[in-house]
């Protein structure tokens, strides 16, 4: 009998009389029919349902035993069990339910939504499986995070939602993309990216961005090698999973959700920048100060006529310096305007006779708060599957199209600073929006310290820049459950992407301070073709009741071919047609390049008596990007995990009601090398020979080498992490601790130039990831008024161990960034301002100086401690901090008290820096920004020294990259604040109706002036040694506020 | 039935994995690349044509950084102090440019020889491409060997990128005019004597690769092999002066009778920036001009009365300084983009050259008056015995000024200490025998380990 008991998972006696009085009594009828032989088989059916529909495809399972089924498409099911035999109801994104067979043949079971910290199930790749078997580090949310809020991405709504996830918006432009790191910076020289797959498609965001909120059923990111192994060369980044919903088998269910709002920058995020008035009398003081300094015996009252027969004719002081106009623009408000947003989505599911489907459009639309942007989105998708053969032949299709127009006045040039932001903050404020006669006001010129600035409403209004992307995904499969243990599915699928801009720079917008003699445009255009064949096997079964094994086994091959074409014109008559066909001449250009992945992959899930968790993971990846002596790389992993929760000694606290420990280890790699990087390309070079005044000939030479030992830059990563639920999961709490070492990272290595060539790629750098991930969701009350809080935080240490030969440092953009071992990658680098020079300070000699340093110029810290300062070769930097920050988190609060509801999102970041250039002010090269920060509290003189920040106007020392450039990073956000009321349902009416009123970006707490302060224009793309370089000034993230409806039908 | 069909479809699908190597051997699609090239006679060809415009780059790419280490360094010209007054300053980028440059024409005419062998062609073709790559490579590693001393020699392309393979010494000053000569003779065996084919007009041909082997005999001391090799080109009959010196470096007359071996350009597509690099900044030019390589008073004042030689090579800007006109292109409309060839052996030089390797002679003196003869000069004789050397580096400084032949000139005849002194006596900069090698780039070194630096810096 005892190992009847046994068998049934009952370990000892004493332990069962120690549950619950009800279970005791359970207990004893069970007794009563104790012994194998009295067990009859019974068989049981019933339905399975979810809150609103019945629910197909739910596994259903008789605890302890192999024996396993599924619903069918109206939610039926029909199992043989034993009385007294426990039914395992477990389907993704539902909470896996145990009921046990009484005498009733007939068991009708509601599944509740997993939104459960410990129970849900999450998807893995190629497959999922339930939270609370997990031994990865996989962080989930649901659609509740993005849906409901005026956000134009995916990942926007994501920002301070999962811990170990860094999403800036460096562009948030409507439509821009996002910059999204896990774990911290792994690369130096190739791309941080991560993978994103689609509904099962490995691709990029620009997919993830294409799909409407309202459609998303979860989003699983995979942070730990183990969990990203099983991408190969494409996880060492991490993935993010984005799971689309799919159809029921139901009546149709008709969703509608509507948002509409208005976007306003808040003017707390303004710059204080400089009135007209102060503006002329820095500029003033601007050019009397260099005057003084350009030689002995000059004073400032020296009128323009000396000055010029001194040969200085820069520092005569203009008209509209040596008075006032009167005029005072802030040209911040000139620029920024109340945009509109709007969101709907309708969506509808249900299936019937075997078939089910989800079938949805969008369409998103967003002004823009700056003049001259904007981005209109439409969405759509067709989701279909379809019982072939019964439950044992599957066939289905998901198609997700989408097109957007997002409209961005930027001026196309080697000017990053002509954008609208940019020149609304550089523009000088006596100069008027428009002037009296209605035409645009202009920069005079010459004007000093002001080359190149358009007036930016003029820019924004005038200047033609549209970008056209069209997508879609396409993804069909056939499964097929050869037994009812394993199954067989192909997946064949495509992604394609087009991407126009067309762009107009029209006669009218002056340049230089005269309108352009060359009126020109240009349309470009990129468009990719992915396509993926994909078989995997998956054999799941339970032996002898305690073990529980799952092996999925798969073969994938992936294509890609991307084609661009540019075509630019110039000599337009006129601004009448502005479609290339009417340039005078044009020129173009075009290009092609391909990549291919062949992969294989394997993974083993093993659970004994659901106690003791073994995760094994292998992937073979054969790449068209790799070297011809390294095309296959192997990725394995492996992760155990321990649910102590499970044991006896704590199968029965009252405190502790899940609680599971968990390691792993595995090498993931990242590919982003370049399609051809490993193969020598030869380029034209031309000569001339030939009689008279002879021709040109083209000669052909490699102009890079062959490096067929080029591969990807590989990651290994242990994880340590405790799953923890107390009080009947009434606290919750995920922590994990990791340690990431990437290596063979790509870097550009001198060679001799010897060898014909000066540098090299190679798989040379190393990198370190360390650090911490904590979440708590805690229910603090749960009767009437419902309250849930959830935090969560993460700390990254970033580490350089490795570069090229020497570890000579990687020195970003004329030496403001630096990526040196034992430092962070890109940390910003400078001169250390210890104050202003004061005249004292110089009579006095004892303070470092910079030769030819006047008072009102910088003190700087002298680092080599020779004595001067200098910054050639960065003799004198020193690290100013890093670019990353190294704590992130988020907070979110809901409350719910009867059919009420309110969701507070906050969050924040610590520890990061940034340079900004604009901070340079007035006078220095190309950038230029009027902040109030460079005016008030400045050195004057020895009797009126200032603060001892603010330098003299005009020193020449401005552009100089210093601490004065280094703006701190931190802020807080109250993210989002939701408030809904749902109407109680009324069937003959609707199924749910809830209207609701959402303000995003509420209000922000941030150190710097920067409008949104981690973002930065060097921030996107790959050039991580960059990350922290601002060129401009970042697009603002306005504070909008919408209401909305979700309406069921 | 039904059922089995599709497990046949599963069972296709499963198989459908053959072919994984050709699946993953993409060649780039928008460029040509090293694997599929190499093949036919229009590829050697190509990587030929390729040699030659790496060899211009030697000359003009990254502001002329040969004219500097040649002109600048000698008493005809200055520009950056640091190479005219002899300062020991390693970090100056044209000691990295010109040895850069240098190799990376060696290595395209290394990718020439390695690989039309391998190449089923025309076999007298196949020697002619293999003859003009090593002409070429000669040229690049004569102009290393006369400006560094011994350098590393490179024969082949690279294979192997560790730093075990690229780190490589230097070898000896002997070695290096070994490859040289070697090089040059193969060259002057397997090279045409003109070109019949108009678009092949101005390739290296057997006169080229004599004329230079002369030229580097004669720079290692070997006058008599010398001897044999520059007479070859003028027996060959097909050389000529040209009537007047302004006709030589007249735009319409290139590849004139005079031309051994020119420096191609084409205005816009492939240009020559000297014109510009030399003139005056306030030059009446299309941007005006970079002024370096500018004259010293010391070269505008060596012309005797009457030569028409000082006009063609120089002029003066608004403000009366002096500037280089020899290779200007009339048409030039825009700064750096001048269709002027640039000389790189003249038969002005050869005859020159000849009479230095026939010493103090009749004979000599004759060759030396066949060019000033050109110059509307009178003839000299030997009235005074012993003034033989300074007479032919007299007329040589004004025949070739500002074709990078002076400082080179003044080792071989060994007065470049005696002249250089006592041209930079006003400066108080006293040269030494280390300062006759430039230095090697603090870059350079700092990629290379084992090069070792030349004496002196």
């Amino acid at each position: 009998m005892k190992d009847c008991l046994k068998k049934w998972g009952i370990h000892s006696l004493t332990s069962l009389f120690r549950e619950a009085p009800l279970q005791k009594m359970f207990f004893f009828v069970f007794l009563f029919f104790l012994s194998p032989c009295l067990f009859a088989q019974t068989m049981v059916t019933g339905e399975v349902t979810s809150a609103d529909s019945v629910l197909p495809g739910v596994t259903v399972q008789v605890k302890g035993t192999n024996v396993t089924t599924q619903t069918d498409g109206r939610g039926q099911f029909r199992i043989s069990a034993t009385r007294g035999a426990t039914l395992v109801f477990s389907h993704v994104g539902f909470t896996t339910q145990d009921v046990k067979v009484g005498a009733r043949p007939v068991i009708n079971v509601q599944l509740t939504s997993g939104s459960q910290q410990l129970s849900g199930v999450v998807v893995v790749g190629y497959g999922t499986q339930a939270k609370k078997d997990l031994t990865g580090a996989i962080a989930s949310v649901t659609d509740d995070a993005v849906k409901n809020r005026p956000i134009g991405s995916l990942n926007e709504g994501l920002v301070g939602q999962i811990p170990g996830v860094d999403i800036t918006l460096n562009d948030a432009t409507p439509g821009g993309e996002t910059d999204v790191k896990i774990r911290g910076i792994g690369s130096i020289g190739a791309a941080v990216e991560p993978l994103y797959v689609v509904d099962g498609f490995p691709t990029s965001q620009a997919f993830a961005n294409a799909i409407d909120p309202s459609t998303i059923q979860s989003l699983d990111v995979l942070k730990d090698a183990s969990a990203t192994a099983i991408y190969g060369s494409r996880g060492s980044n991490g993935v993010i999973i984005i799971t689309t919903k799919s159809g029921k088998t139901r009546a149709p269910t008709i969703s509608f959700n509507t948002l509409t709002g208005a976007a306003n920058v808040a003017k707390r995020d303004y710059y204080d920048v400089l009135s007209g008035k102060d503006y002329v009398e820095f500029e003033l003081e601007s050019l009397n100060n260099q005057w003084v300094n350009s030689g002995p015996g000059r004073l400032p009252s020296d009128p323009n006529s000396v000055r010029i027969a001194a040969g200085q004719p820069g520092l005569v002081i203009p008209a509209n310096i040596q008075t006032w106009n009167g005029v005072n623009t802030n040209w911040q408000n000139a620029i920024f305007n109340p945009a509109l947003i709007q969101d709907y989505s309708i969506n509808v599911t249900g299936g019937s006779n075997g078939v089910r489907y989800l079938f949805a459009a969008g369409y998103y639309q967003n002004q823009g708060v700056v003049v001259g942007t904007g981005l209109q989105k439409y969405t759509a998708q067709a989701k279909v599957d379809a019982d072939l053969y019964k439950d044992i032949i599957q066939a289905g299709i998901n198609i997700l199209p989408s097109y957007s127009r997002q409209r961005i006045a930027q001026y196309q040039s080697q000017n990053v600073y002509a954008s609208t932001i940019g020149d609304a903050l550089g523009m000088p404020s006596d100069i008027p929006v428009n002037n009296p006669d209605g035409s645009y006001g202009q920069v005079i010129n010459p004007q000093p310290g002001f080359a190149s600035i358009l007036n930016p409403v003029q820019l924004g209004k005038q200047l033609q820049d549209y970008t056209y992307n069209l997508s879609n995904l396409v993804n069909s499969y056939l499964k097929v459950n050869v037994t009812k243990d394993l199954e067989v599915k192909t997946t064949i699928g495509a992604t394609l992407y087009y991407s126009q801009n067309d762009y107009y720079y029209p006669s009218t917008i002056p340049l230089n301070g005269s309108l352009p003699s060359n009126v020109g445009g240009t349309s470009s255009t990129a468009s990719t073709i992915n396509w993926l064949s994909e078989t995997t096997v998956n054999y799941h079964k339970i032996f002898h009741q305690d073990h529980k094994v799952n092996v999925l086994a798969g073969y994938s091959a992936q294509k890609e071919t991307d084609h661009s074409n540019s075509v630019t014109g110039n000599n337009f008559p006129n601004d009448q047609v502005q479609t290339l066909n009417a340039a005078g001449f044009t020129s173009g250009s075009s290009s092609e390049a391909q990549w291919s992945l062949i992969s294989y992959y394997a993974r083993l899930n093993y659970a004994f008596r659901d106690k003791y968790l073994l995760t094994a993971t292998v992937r073979r990846d054969g790449s068209s990007v790799f070297g011809a002596n390294n095309q296959y790389g192997n990725f394995p992993s492996a992760a155990v995990g321990w649910v102590l929760s499970n044991e006896e000694f704590l199968k029965h606290s009252k405190q502790i009601s899940f609680l599971k420990v968990r390691g792993s280890y595995g090498i993931s790699g990242s590919n982003g090398i370049g399609d051809y990087s490993a193969i020598g390309l030869l380029s034209n070079v031309p000569t001339t020979f030939g009689a008279g005044a002879g021709s040109v000939q083209t000669g052909i030479i490699p102009t890079t080498l062959s490096n067929p030992a080029l591969k990807w830059e590989k990651s290994s990563e242990v994880d340590l992490g405790l799953d923890l639920g107390l009080f009947n999961d009434r606290i919750s709490l995920t922590g994990d601790y990791y340690n990431r070492h990437s290596s063979d990272l790509l870097l550009t290595v001198n060679l001799p130039t010897t060898t014909g060539f000066s540098s090299t790629l190679e798989n040379i750098g190393e990198v370190q990831n360390k650090g911490f991930e904590l979440g708590i969701t805690t229910k603090n009350l749960t009767h009437i008024l419902h309250w849930t809080t959830t935090f969560n935080i993460s700390h990254n240490v970033n580490k350089v161990l490795q570069l090229g030969p020497g570890n000579a440092p990687i020195s970003g953009f004329y030496g403001t960034h630096i990526t040196k071992v034992g430092g962070t990658v890109g940390a910003n680098y400078g001169l250390k301002m210890l104050g202003v020079l004061t005249a004292a300070d110089i009579a006095g000699g004892k303070v470092a100086l910079f030769p030819g340093e006047h008072p009102g110029d910088p003190k700087y810290f002298d680092a080599n401690g020779d004595g001067t300062i200098s910054n050639f070769n960065g003799i004198d930097a020193v690290d100013l901090g890093q670019v990353q920050p190294s704590y992130i988190w988020g907070l979110i609060n809901t409350f719910s008290y009867k059919n009420l509801d309110l969701t507070i999102m906050i969050n924040g970041q610590t520890g990061g820096h940034i340079m900004d250039l604009t901070d340079q002010g007035i006078g220095a090269s190309g950038a230029n920004a009027l902040y109030s920060k460079q005016f008030n509290g400045r050195y004057i003189s020895d009797a009126q020294p200032g603060n001892g920040r603010v330098l003299a106007p005009g020193s020449a020392f401005q552009g100089e990259p210093d601490t004065r450039l280094v703006q701190s990073t931190n802020y807080t956000r109250i993210r989002n604040l939701a408030l809904g009321y749902s109407f109680p349902k009324k069937d003959n009416l609707y199924k749910s109706l809830r209207v609701f009123v959402t303000v995003e970006n509420l209000i922000t707490w941030k150190k710097s002036e920067e409008y949104n302060p981690q973002a930065t224009s060097f921030g996107s793309g790959s050039n991580v040694t960059i990350n922290g370089l601002e060129g401009g000034a970042s697009y603002p993230l306005p504070r909008t506020i919408s209401a909305g409806i979700n309406l069921g039908l | 039935m039904k059922f089995i069909k599709f497990y046949q479809i599963i069972a296709i699908l499963l198989l459908a994995s053959g072919c994984t190597k050709k699946f993953l051997d993409l060649s780039p699609l928008s460029n040509a690349n090293v694997n599929n090239f190499y093949k036919t006679q229009a590829d050697i060809n190509d990587a030929v044509l390729a040699a030659y415009a790496m060899q211009k780059g030697m000359y003009i790419d990254n502001l002329a950084a040969l004219a500097q280490l040649d002109e600048v360094r000698s008493d005809n010209t200055q520009d950056d102090n640091r190479v005219d007054l002899f300062t020991n300053d390693t970090g100056a980028e044209w000691w990295y440019w010109a040895w850069d440059q240098c190799y990376r024409c060696i290595y395209a005419c290394n990718v020439v020889i390695q690989k039309a062998p391998k190449v089923t062609m025309d076999a007298t073709l196949q020697n002619q491409y293999i003859a003009e790559a090593k002409f070429l490579r000669a040229l690049a590693y004569f102009e290393l060997v006369k400006n560094y001393g011994g350098v590393p020699i490179v024969t082949t392309p690279p294979t192997d990128l560790s730093a075990s393979a690229v780190d490589i010494s230097r070898n000896s000053v002997t070695e290096v005019y070994a490859l040289i000569v070697a090089d040059l003779s193969f060259a002057a065996q397997n090279l045409p004597a003109t070109y019949t084919a108009s678009a092949e007009i101005g390739r290296a041909t057997s006169g080229s690769a004599n004329g230079m082997l002369g030229k580097v005999y004669l720079q290692e001391g070997d006058a008599a092999d010398a001897k044999t090799a520059l007479t070859a080109v003028v027996s060959s009959g097909l050389y000529s002066l040209m009537p007047t010196y302004a006709a030589v470096f007249d735009i319409n007359n290139r590849n004139s009778v005079e031309s051994v071996f020119e420096l191609q350009f084409t205005k816009n597509t492939d240009a020559s920036p000297l014109e510009s690099y030399f003139a005056s900044n306030v030059a009446p030019l299309p941007g005006g001009g970079y002024y370096y390589n500018h004259p010293t008073t010391d070269f505008v004042n060596t012309f005797e009365p009457g030569d028409p030689r000082k006009t063609v090579s120089l002029t003066t800007d608004q403000n009366g300084n002096w500037y280089c006109i020899k290779f200007n292109d009339p048409t030039m409309t825009s700064f750096a983009n001048s269709g002027h060839n640039f000389p790189i052996l003249r038969y002005a030089d050869v005859l020159l050259l000849l009479a230095e390797a026939d010493g103090e002679s009749p004979a000599a003196y004759a060759l030396i008056n066949q060019v000033r003869a050109r110059a509307n000069l009178s003839p000299l004789s030997p009235t005074i015995p012993s003034t033989f050397a300074d007479t032919l580096l007299h007329e040589r400084r004004v025949e070739l000024g500002f074709e990078n032949q002076r400082w080179h000139d003044l080792l071989r005849f060994g007065v470049a200490i005696q002249v250089m002194d006592a041209q930079l006596a006003s400066q108080a900069v006293t040269l030494n025998q280390n300062n006759l090698l430039d230095p090697i780039s603090q870059t350079t070194l700092a990629a290379n380990p084992k090069l070792t630096q030349n004496p002196g810096y």
